[in-house]
């Protein structure tokens, strides 16, 4: 560390260097950022902070960016940008990022403070723009309050119900001097247990029980609650569900796992969650995705629901036995209280529905099919233990069914908003959070080349990311609604690509391209030996090809499809 | 039915804008409104709106997360406000 971030006590300094400072005091070592005019001052500080930032090449991939770092790690994400166009290009990620409670810090610089409120260049109301994308923003005018600051806007992103906060700061505050000592790290509060009353009640209903699921959210990730999620399924035997964004909570490839529920999840876990009598569900807030219809959504079901984020509870399903606080404190208090229900016949009727819908594929010969292309990577990486991140999108939805995980922050994705753009930049952030573990980003071609540009920076910082673009040669997931829900009225959704794999060469990257199954597995063995760098594999895959289970928005459950009506006859390969 | 939030926040600029935009995100109109304090201190905000009972109660959860927002009381039962019998007039806009 330079000596300019040893400062001593009350030692005068410029607002910008002693908030680099506070950001290596919060363990801050990678940022996601552009520069800008107005953020100069603080580049300038960062220059010589032992950071390593990390030059996007638009600022919406600094907020995945981050985003990814904080999922991979545990820890918040940082973005920087400048004023204005910079500003506002972070929303879509922070609107990701509150959605799906990631703990991101984003810092924008602001025009000077005398030209507030009278648009000069690159001056916008970043404060106004991002409030509903945050869990709370600042705009801080005051130079001396400028570390302190930051300080809470750390605490804020992790703390609670994690997710993204905004520190929005003037040039000329940045570059005011003021008296500064380090701080120390804030601690955080202790996490909120539930109501013990509430608890007793709650167990006594998991303990009669006759047909209990365990409904498992991104909640249990974010608290750190794996562990105790084990232990309780273990101890009970209930089925184990998991949403989108709680893949790796529960290993998928355990026995009491049913795999994803919701509109593109597993039959069986569909009807085991619509036909369970008590459903328990730990960090996961019945989403439109998961339910469906909310008025036939498992109508015979009580509800126990914890979660740290009060507004969840009851919001969109009425919760019999709400208890109120961080899932994994939760579940502490819980797991004494518990006694096994008799759920022997539950299962039968679980492993009936196994048997009568399991997830599986039908064999191609000649072209690729996108679940053959995630089912091969799969099993040949899986002892690799890799970080997966994917885009949005029908390969999205393959993926969380066909890419088994076993652990927690191995599945990054956007689920809430479903942001595409969103995977390879997270990617590369989960690179610089995890430098030790592969990293997979699984991409269709539509999304990869919304935010593709980020190939340039993982090039520069010599990243051995694994990109595989899925090539449907158009938006599948819209084709697949006009394709079912519009008559096949096909409009706007086919894709004159480019050669994606000359793509990342022209980047600097190693590019292969496969279009036949008998090549896939040479071809991700190529990929997977290029070091000091990213490695491209373009995959032309099966263009028609729809994505099932499905049940169309907003209808019942009840309405789902298990396979393609096309394909109904041809034989399947489970998985 | 006629629901009031006494709402205790601090009063920064800012925070009259994120506590809108709590209502208008549940698509509930504020009928009333009334707020007191001086800047850098506590303001008491007093608001009233039509909203069922589930929505209140979701509209008080939501204001709690808010940071600057310190408590939410209900007074729907004792009505902060006479009925709205306004003394403004409204001119039209004109070019």
């Amino acid at each position: 560390m330079s000596a300019q971030f040893q400062p001593r006590e009350k030692t005068r300094v410029r607002a910008a260097n002693a908030m680099a400072a506070e950001l290596v005091a919060q363990g801050v070592s990678h940022i996601f950022g552009h520069p800008g005019g107005a953020s100069l001052p603080l580049y300038d500080a960062l220059l010589s902070a032992p950071i390593t930032h990390l030059l996007m090449r638009h600022e919406q991939c600094a907020a995945h960016a981050a985003q990814g770092y904080a999922r991979a790690t545990g820890r918040p994400g940082v973005c920087l940008a400048t004023s204005g166009p910079g500003a506002t290009n972070l929303i879509t990620g922070l609107a990701d990022a509150m959605l799906d409670s990631t703990p991101i810090v984003a810092i924008t610089a602001q025009v000077a403070t005398p030209l507030l409120g009278r648009d000069g260049f690159q001056e916008a109301d970043i404060l106004g723009m991002t409030a509903p994308v945050t869990k709370h923003n600042w705009l801080v005018l005051e130079p001396q309050e400028l570390p302190g600051t930051i300080r809470e806007a750390f605490r804020l992103a992790s703390s609670g119900r994690p997710g993204p906060v905004l520190v929005d700061v003037p040039r000329d505050v940045l570059q005011a001097e003021i008296a500064w000592e380090e701080g120390s790290v804030t601690a955080s509060l202790p996490p909120r247990r539930a109501d013990p009353v509430g608890l007793r009640r709650a167990a006594f209903a998991i303990s009669n029980a006759k047909r209990p699921i365990l409904y498992v959210g991104g909640g249990v990730i974010s608290s750190g609650a794996s562990a105790e999620l084990r232990r309780l399924a273990k101890k009970t035997r209930i089925p184990v569900t998991t949403t989108l964004m709680g893949k790796g909570a529960y290993p998928e490839t355990d026995a009491l796992s049913v795999g994803m529920l919701g509109m593109h999840g597993t039959a069986y876990a569909n009807w085991a969650m619509n036909g369970s009598d008590l459903i328990i569900a730990v960090g996961a807030r019945f989403d439109d995705r998961i339910t469906g219809k909310l008025a036939t959504f498992a109508p015979h079901a009580k509800v126990v629901h914890i979660d740290i984020d009060e507004v969840e509870i009851g919001k969109n399903r009425k919760a019999d036995y709400p208890l109120h606080g961080d899932a994994r404190a939760v579940l502490q208090q819980l797991l004494p209280l518990v006694g096994a229900p008799d759920t022997a016949d539950w299962w039968k009727e679980i492993e009936a529905w196994k048997a009568k819908a399991p997830l599986g594929y039908r064999e191609e010969g000649d072209v690729i099919l996108p679940q053959f292309a995630i089912d091969r990577l799969w099993r040949l990486t899986r002892d690799l233990r890799p970080i997966v991140t994917t885009d949005v999108g029908q390969h999205q939805m393959w993926a969380a069914q066909f890419w088994k995980c076993d652990e927690p922050g191995m599945f990054i994705t956007s689920g809430g908003l479903g942001t595409m753009g969103y995977g390879l930049p997270a990617a590369l952030g989960a690179q610089c959070g995890r430098p030790d573990r592969l990293v997979i980003n699984l991409n269709g071609d539509g999304s990869f080349q919304q935010t593709m540009q980020t190939l340039a920076t993982a090039v520069e910082a010599r990243l051995p990311l694994k990109i595989i673009v899925l090539d449907n040669q158009g938006l599948g997931m819209v084709r697949q609604w006009q394709d079912l829900f519009y008559d096949r009225r096909f409009f706007s959704v086919a894709l004159k690509n480019p050669d994606f794999a000359k793509l990342a060469e022209a980047f600097g990257a190693v590019g292969f391209t496969v279009r036949r199954p008998d090549e896939l597995d040479a071809v991700y063995e190529k990929a997977l030996a290029v070091t000091g760098g990213p490695a491209l594999v373009h995959v032309v895959t099966e263009p028609t090809e729809n994505c099932f289970p499905m049940w169309p928005a907003g209808q019942s459950i009840d309405t789902m499809v298990v396979e393609d009506p096309k394909y109904a006859a041809k034989s399947t390969k489970k998985s | 039915m006629e629901q009031v939030f006494e709402i205790t926040a601090n009063h920064v600029p800012g925070m009259l804008a994120r506590v809108e935009s709590i209502f208008r995100r549940q698509r509930t109109a504020i009928r009333g409104f009334f707020l007191e304090g001086g800047e850098g201190s506590a303001a008491h905000l007093t608001i009233t709106a039509e909203a069922s009972s589930d929505v209140a109660n979701l509209l008080r959860k939501q204001l709690m997360r808010l940071v600057d927002v310190h408590a939410v009381a209900d007074s729907s039962q004792t009505r902060a406000f006479a009925p709205p019998e306004s003394s403004f007039t409204f001119k039209e806009k004109t070019a």
